[in-house]
């Protein structure tokens, strides 16, 4: 049993709060969904998102071949927490450029999809950003019931349909795309296949959906007699399903990012209860305990997830007990932060500069958001049946 | 980092473990429950001889030298099989208080005893405001001639009336708030000591003390140059986590029990485990019982490794508080009109939430010193900043 990090893994730690320190602006917080949203905010993602390359640190957990450090799991937990607690922009190069397009790639591409796509993301390229395409107007947890449609024609496809909530696909360059490619199969989630899609196709046309922010984060992509070649599918076709399921595992293992992007908001409420006076109050230190000992076994719960995985362990329902879990925190928190600032809670999420906004606005903005949280990845109703069937092996 | 538990400390654990199921633990922990009282002198005897109940003892006290974290996995077991054994009392608080502040001829005395004879040496520390607050302890003591004098009175003290050694914190007369506090090792027989038992559901081992005028040598002080206070914070948290870790064991059990039962019962001409509205109760369950795992064996290393610990133990103890309160209180729910009666095991689990919840402090308690200890971080870090 051993709770610290490698003394290697700790040295990385404090390289990347000095990397925090030099290249982001003074008491830089950031919150879920703007960096799309303003071309200032993705500016600096993106310039962040390089420097992080140039330093092998993107994809630090990558093999050397594909632009990455093979650095140890340790490594990459270090990467995550301290992302998600500075909120270093840029680091997902889209929505799952690093997080699953490249590892599910590093699983089920060719040699050539990954010597083309993987470099691209490992030096934080605007070619190297992603968007995920999976939803559809009538395909939300019931997934593989989607009807975006991809016609084989001779070795190529011809893609029609629509994709919906796809975060950030005005600002991707490709899009992981999930589309049938047979109609007839015995069950609808076998005739599915994983295309990468360039967005600059002819056909493609993304349309933005804006949220209740205000702010543009979400989209709507059409496409019309789109022509994919046969470079673009990944693994064989049919094997969509399998593909999508390895993507979701890595999209769920969010815990430790997210976890400590809580824990940052938790530490940002800390210091204005101390400021305040508030910890003599016996109802806000037990919110605050309580939310401050959650945060910390959520992500006590992901790097046990994390080493797991290192010793070539399978992990099928761990993934999906921390987004559960975290999307339980995720509304406590809020709930409580708003609460304990009041009033100016009802600030307008999208001019958090202002006057008014207390902690930079960081907990209305995790209080509006939430909702989007709870249902991206995976409602955290459909996370509870997954641990169901396969953690206590529960049947329907 | 490493979550394996590691090769020797799993069979501490797996053999526990084989010892309560092969006695039958909770088929005796639900005889003394609802008839007999007392605890179970049977499995008690076995883990004496099997080396158990030295286990933290040092090895020329005849114990077995074990650390910290070795004393939390059989609490663990201890939990999930609903044992009741005065180990946590004896074996672990006070053998480890003693360690810490007793003198040579103390040790020997108690410790040995404990080691060789499963005797029970037990902790009497709360009185009647019953806040866990160690400013209120109002129990006295005054020096008289070579003797000490103690007055006061302490109540839910575990096991005083099967004790052979009692551990009685109390405060010099005229002090006040965090000063004057000390600790006395007394036999439970003194003169001016009186016990009576205290009818709690359950297990019936909690008792009233009244001492009074109880005279003691200068011997029986325990550690006369320790900061009682800062000791007393010590021991709270220290106890805290190995209630913590029976809680854990409890807790896995009443999950374990609940969702076979779930696929057994069948209402509706299916089995209720079908719904998803019983499987996502049970999924939150295993959910927070997961959590609870990682922070009480955080706080168990952080203790054997040296580190400041109050504040991983106060969240530890908190998080048992509350995860065992939720998962025993529905899983008896989900038992239906079942789980309400004798029958069920799950009652006895059910039945221990209030005594592991108050013992070695509640929420309100370990809210507060985590609170400090926030202060006391804020004000560091300001220092350093300014």
């Amino acid at each position: 049993m051993n709770f610290s990090f490698s003394p290697q893994a700790e040295k990385f730690r404090a390289e990347l709060r000095e990397f925090v320190k030099n290249e982001l602006p003074e008491d830089y917080i950031s919150i879920y969904g703007d960096d799309e949203h303003y071309d200032e905010h993705w500016a600096l993602a993106m310039d962040t998102a390089r420097k992080l390359g140039q330093r092998g640190w993107l994809t630090i957990s990558w093999p050397k071949q594909y632009g990455g450090m093979g650095a140890s799991f340790e490594e990459l937990l270090v990467f995550n927490y301290e992302v998600g607690y500075w909120g270093i922009p840029g680091a997902g190069m889209g929505v799952g450029g690093t997080a699953w397009v490249g590892p599910t790639l590093m699983i089920y591409g060719t040699e050539e999809q990954k010597r083309k796509h993987l470099p691209l993301i490992a030096e934080g390229s605007k070619d190297g950003v992603w968007c995920t395409g999976y939803s559809e107007p009538d395909s939300g947890s019931d997934l593989a019931s989607l009807q975006t449609f991809a016609q084989r024609q001779g070795d190529k496809y011809i893609l029609n349909g629509q994709k919906i909530w796809t975060s950030a696909a005005h600002r991707s360059r490709w899009c992981w795309l999930a589309a049938r490619t047979d109609r007839d199969a015995p069950q609808k989630h076998r005739g599915i296949s994983l295309f990468l899609l360039d967005m600059k196709s002819p056909g493609v046309e993304v349309r933005p959906v804006i949220n209740i922010l205000g702010h543009h984060h979400f989209n709507e992509i059409f496409m019309n007699n789109v022509e994919l070649g046969p470079e673009s599918l990944v693994g064989a076709e049919g094997q969509g399903w399998e593909v999508i399921m390895k993507a979701l595992s890595f999209e769920r293992s969010i815990g430790v990012r997210y976890g400590a992007k809580l824990k940052r908001i938790l530490d940002e409420l800390k210091g204005f209860a101390i400021q305040n006076g508030l910890l003599d109050n016996a109802q806000v230190r037990h919110i605050l305990v309580g939310l401050d000992l959650e945060i910390k076994a959520l992500i006590l719960c992901s790097y046990e997830t994390a080493w797991k995985i290192s010793r070539g362990e399978r992990i099928i329902y761990e993934p999906s007990r921390d987004k559960a879990n975290l999307d339980g925190l995720v509304k406590r928190l809020a709930r409580f932060g708003t609460e304990l600032i009041g009033p100016y809670s009802q600030m307008l999420p999208s001019k958090r500069e202002s006057k008014w906004h207390k902690l930079k606005g960081v907990v209305e903005n995790l209080y509006w958001s939430g909702p989007a949280i709870n249902t991206a990845g995976g409602t955290t109703n459909t996370m509870r049946n997954i641990v169901a069937k396969y953690g206590l092996r529960m049947s329907a | 980092m490493e979550f394996e538990i590691g090769k020797d400390r799993n069979l501490i654990k797996k053999s526990a473990r084989e010892l309560f199921v092969k006695e039958e633990a909770l088929e005796n922990t639900r005889d003394i429950y609802w008839q007999s009282g007392g605890y179970d002198q049977k499995i008690w005897k076995k883990m004496v001889g099997l080396g158990y109940a030295g286990l933290c003892i040092p090895e020329k006290y005849m114990g077995q030298e074990g650390d910290f974290f070795d004393a939390v996995l059989v609490m663990e077991e201890i939990g999930r099989h609903a044992v009741e054994v005065p180990f946590f009392e004896a074996s672990a608080l006070c053998a480890g208080l003693l360690e810490e502040l007793g003198d040579e001829k103390q040790k020997k005395a108690v410790l040995k005893k404990t080691a060789a004879k499963g005797g029970i040496c037990t902790l009497a520390l709360m009185e009647d405001a019953a806040d866990f607050s160690e400013i209120n302890i109002a129990t006295e003591y005054a020096a008289q001639g070579d003797e000490f004098i103690l007055n006061g009175r302490k109540i839910f003290v575990p096991y005083a009336a099967q004790a052979d050694h009692l551990i009685v914190c109390a405060r010099q007369r005229g002090s006040v708030g965090r000063d004057g506090l000390a600790f006395f090792l007394l036999p439970a027989d003194a003169q001016g000591v009186s016990i009576t038992p205290m009818p709690t559901i359950g297990a019936k081992k909690y008792c009233e003390l009244v001492l009074d005028g109880v005279a003691l040598s200068q011997d029986s002080a325990l550690g006369r140059e320790a900061d009682g206070y800062t000791v007393l914070r010590g021991v709270m948290a220290k106890g805290a986590v190995l209630k913590a870790a029976e809680m854990l064991g409890g807790t896995q059990a009443a999950l374990e029990m609940t969702a076979k039962y779930a696929k057994e019962r069948k209402q509706f001409d299916r089995a209720i485990g079908s719904f998803q509205v019983v499987q996502h109760k049970l999924v939150e369950m295993l959910t927070q019982i997961d959590g609870l795992r990682n922070l009480v064996y955080r706080a168990a290393w952080k203790i054997d490794q040296g580190m400041p610990f109050l504040a991983d133990a106060g969240m530890a103890k908190i998080k048992a508080n509350e995860t065992y309160n939720e998962v025993c209180y529905d899983a008896m729910v989900l038992h239906g009109a079942y789980g309400w009666t004798m029958e069920m095991d799950i009652g006895v689990y059910l039945v221990k939430a209030k005594d592991l919840e108050n013992c070695c402090g509640n929420n309100a308690y370990h809210e507060r010193v985590i609170a400090q200890e926030y202060e006391a971080e804020a004000a560091r870090l300001a220092g350093r900043a300014g």
